[in-house]
């Protein structure tokens, strides 16, 4: 199963459920789902994406796993697997590509962790996502940085989207076709520049949600490139 | 001339006659005309030609002379930069940004006077040495940095001449970027690097804080951008002490710094030493590690750019931890130090090993290098894969 999603609970757990529900190195977790006021479960406004990093088997009630994940910078933070902490992120859905080897997870991490733990800044760090950057991904500068030759500018989804994209075989290519994606409205952009103020492309830009990357996980399509992007933009399709 | 309109007059010669004092208003008011002229000649002379009081607004505190003559206040800067140096470590951050907003607003005479006055304030405090006050130091020097001020090289070096501590993650690439230019401050900045690297492990540094881990990587990545034969040197020497976490990274300096540069046979002997510990290390535990593939072919990268002899370096991508996975990240990485006889060599062997395997995906993706390879051809490759 290429997508699993860990907010449908199945009880008892099968061998089966059990054997599929496996997370492996390279695999991408989604943080999806939040805890609403009267207790459900509620789309999160921007949901988030990151890398598995270790081999772990099915993940229980209290499991945490370690992921690479674009925040301020490239990270190594635990994820949990159930809600029980505001700040951690939490898996509530994962995905697995089909006939993915061992050969390819190593290059997803390796490419990850090579740009592990980059630059700090005072500045950056206020404001408040640092290389954050939500536009085209850029993989040897920031427009925020200009004098830093070391900078990069993701945003979490186009983080995992990048390591995927190097690591797998030119006939895929990616996870997404992301040639093919929307350009953002001018409703999108305002609502971008709100929340991320400068770290937002000047333009509009083809976003990559990570609702698309599900898409791909769920409908085991790569490159994802479905008829309409439209409905895949909403993460909260998954959330039962 | 109406009531209404005398009387602003009337106010204002009511404010001449107080601002010159009360002994002239008597020279006017009390004495003949004659008196008067006079008095008024003498007023005027004095007036005109009393010293004028110093200036002091360039003195390290900043005083400068306020609208009442020699009085003298310490100036306040705008309120955005006194914040940066007086908030608390959790606020930085967040007046650093406002700060940088702020002086973008200013016009560009205003803005150069008030980072000058800005340097001296962070350059006072810096001199103070008080080292609780450090996160509004650095965040200051990043400031003037970013601003393009002529002191922040200076300023940034003097900080990171104090003992490390955990700002020294944020100086340091601070100090990197603005020294990339000048050969001098490049040299500066690699020696000041290279001393932090060696201090962060000697005795009773705790090596698994954080930070300490962090900047070892910094150091690394500094030395790669100024001075790739000191991260070569420092690479032998230091990288059996890196973190698991942070080795990726810090391999990924040392390698690419060996392609640019060469090494002397002694600094060679060292490094092969250093990754023949480290083989060791990850081929005999390096399941539990965070990325044990991608260093073991960092390794393998080293060693032969380390003069180790090709056959030898074939002869380790099969013992390895994972065969097949170290050959395939290896065949990725930048392999100029091989000639294209041994390269086509190696990629029949990493695609026997990834076939045999069942590594589907990973061989399309080594077809990609190969034919990206301009010196080797894919059908002289494919003819010597072995698959048996």
């Amino acid at each position: 199963m290429p997508l699993r999603n860990f907010l449908t609970v199945v009880l008892p757990p099968t061998a089966e459920v059990v054997e599929q529900s496996a997370l492996r190195r390279g695999d991408v977790v989604f943080h999806i789902a939040k805890l609403g006021s009267d207790g459900q479960l509620v789309p999160k406004t921007f949901a988030h994406v990151g890398l598995v990093a270790d081999d772990i088997g099915a993940p229980e009630s209290t499991t945490s796993v370690r992921v690479l994940h674009m925040g301020v910078r490239v990270e190594l933070e635990s994820w949990s697997s159930s809600r029980t902490q505001d700040d951690v992120s939490v898996m509530d859905t994962s995905g697995t590509m089909k006939g993915i080897d061992e050969s390819i997870r190593s290059a997803i991490i390796d490419v990850a962790l090579a740009m592990y733990q980059r630059t700090p800044s005072f500045l950056a760090q206020a404001t408040p996502l640092c290389y954050y950057w939500m536009g085209n991904p850029l993989t040897a500068s920031h427009p925020l940085f200009p004098s830093d030759r070391e900078a990069y500018g993701f945003s979490c989804a186009t983080f995992a989207h990048e390591c995927y994209r190097r690591a797998l075989p030119n006939d895929i290519g990616a996870l997404v076709n992301i040639e093919r994606m929307p350009l953002t409205t001018e409703d999108d952009m305002r609502f971008l520049r709100n929340r991320f103020g400068a770290n937002v492309e000047a333009a509009p830009f083809a976003r990559l949600y990570p609702g698309y990357m599900m898409g791909a996980f769920d409908l085991d399509q790569y490159p994802f490139e479905p008829e309409d992007w439209e409905p895949w933009k909403d993460h909260g399709r998954y959330i039962p | 001339m109406t009531g209404a309109a005398a009387e602003p007059r009337e106010r204002l010669w009511r404010k001449k006659v107080d601002s010159i004092g009360k002994s002239d208003f008597e020279h006017k008011a009390g004495k003949s005309p004659f008196q008067r002229e006079i008095g008024t000649a003498i007023n005027w002379l004095t007036t005109q030609h009393k010293p004028k009081p110093r200036v002091l607004a360039w003195k390290p505190l900043l005083q400068f002379r306020t609208r009442q003559r020699n009085v003298l206040k310490p100036v306040e800067l705008p309120n955005p930069l006194e914040l940066v140096l007086a908030s608390a470590p959790d606020e930085v951050s967040r007046f650093s940004v406002h700060a940088v907003q702020w002086l973008e607003q200013q016009d560009e005479r205003h803005r150069q006077l008030w980072l000058n006055r800005f340097a001296r304030h962070v350059k006072q405090l810096l001199a103070e040495a008080t080292r609780s006050r450090d996160p509004n130091v650095v965040a200051s020097i990043e400031i003037l940095a970013r601003c393009k001020h002529d002191s922040a090289p200076s300023l940034a070096e003097t900080y990171l001449r104090l003992p490390p501590s955990q700002y020294h993650l944020y100086a340091l690439p601070i100090y990197r970027v603005v020294a990339q230019n000048d050969p001098a401050l490049r040299a500066n900045c690699a020696d000041i690097a290279s001393a932090i690297l060696e201090s962060r492990f000697g005795a009773g540094v705790d090596g698994d804080i954080p930070w300490n881990r962090q900047l070892i990587v910094e150091c690394f990545r500094t030395l790669r951008a100024l001075a790739p034969s000191m991260a070569v040197e420092a690479g032998a020497r230091h990288l059996l002490c890196v973190g698991d976490v942070e080795l990726t990274a810090a391999l990924e300096d040392v390698t690419a710094s060996l392609r640019g540069t060469t090494c002397t046979p002694a600094v060679q002997e060292a490094l092969r030493t250093t990754a023949w510990t480290l083989w060791e290390r990850y081929t005999a535990g390096g399941e539990l590690a965070v990325n044990p593939h991608g260093i073991l072919a960092r390794l393998i990268e080293l060693l032969g750019r380390a003069d180790e002899p090709h056959d030898k370096i074939m002869e380790l991508m099969k013992q390895s931890l994972a065969p097949s996975q170290v050959a395939f990240l290896f065949a990725q990485r930048p392999l100029a130090f091989l000639t294209s006889t041994e390269r086509k060599q190696l990629y029949s062997t990493v695609l026997s090993s990834l076939i045999r395997n069942g590594h589907r995906m990973a061989v399309k993706k080594i077809i990609d290098t190969v034919s990206s390879d301009p010196g080797v051809e894919l059908l002289d490759v494919i003819r010597n894969v072995d698959t048996d």
